[in-house]
């Protein structure tokens, strides 16, 4: 396995990451507005298909489309360029903090060890 | 009886904690991804798949297409199997550990059923040596 920054410097953790953000922004915009895909697919004004492929998270779109599907869910495409450093900065301290909290959750579920004292 | 070691993979960073079977001394996932290299025909799926355990890893939710459920009815013990276009990674869940990586195979309708159930085999024989 490559490290977590080897593996943050390939195209496909982007690209797995930035579909499954869509996937998931999709999927509560359906669950948030009680719809199925059908539904959302009238709501955008796409094919079923469409809709489809991008639940499978299966889709490479183009600039285009990603313009004309946020702004039809009411979204900003607003997209963040950063140095890469600058990100794996943010990355190392996020996963410090998460070490942090799963050792302290850790001691928290550790069985305690009852002494009886009479 | 094989012997059975966990080995927490450092390179997945998370709230669930990620880790190796070894089986007898062998890491088979490592050796899956050795031989997936030396093909080098989907090696760059491997990405595809570490990135996708480092958002299950974060309790993201994921398409089925790419983080499968596959518990058998009345198991307890819950399976998945992660997917890029190729290649597949079947884990199981082990309570107050994460999720244990036993094998990956390369997709292929023939070879599938006989992969789970080797996987099945391998999750069965570590339980019962628990």
């Amino acid at each position: 396995m490559k490290t977590w920054e080897e593996l943050r410097k390939t195209k496909e953790f982007w690209e797995e990451r930035i579909r499954n953000d869509i996937f998931r922004f999709l999927k509560s915009y359906m669950i948030e507005n009680g719809i199925n895909q059908s539904e959302l697919a009238q709501d955008l004004g796409v094919s079923k298909g469409y809709v489809s492929q991008i639940l499978n998270g299966n889709f490479n779109f183009s600039i285009k489309k990603l313009i004309e599907l946020s702004l039809k869910l009411k979204i900003a495409p607003d997209i963040d360029f950063k140095p890469l450093q600058q990100f794996l900065n943010e990355e190392k301290e996020r996963i410090s903090k998460i070490d942090e909290d799963r050792q302290e959750l850790e001691i928290k579920e550790a069985p305690t060890m009852r002494v009886k004292t009479s | 009886m094989a012997e059975f070691t966990l080995e927490e993979i450092s390179e997945i960073k998370g709230v669930i904690k990620f880790y190796y079977l070894i089986i007898d001394g062998v890491n088979g996932y490592k050796e899956f991804e050795n031989a997936i290299i030396a093909e080098g025909k989907c090696d760059h799926e491997l990405n595809s798949i570490q990135a996708i355990m480092e958002q299950v890893a974060d309790r993201k939710s994921l398409t089925e297409k790419k983080f499968k459920d596959i518990t058998p009815k009345k198991d307890s013990v819950k399976e998945y199997e992660i997917k890029s276009k190729n290649l597949s990674v079947y884990l199981f869940h082990e309570k107050r550990k994460g999720r244990i990586i036993v094998v990956g195979a390369k997709k292929h309708p023939k070879s599938q059923n006989k992969d789970i159930l080797k996987f099945r085999r391998i999750k069965k024989d570590y339980i019962n040596s628990l």
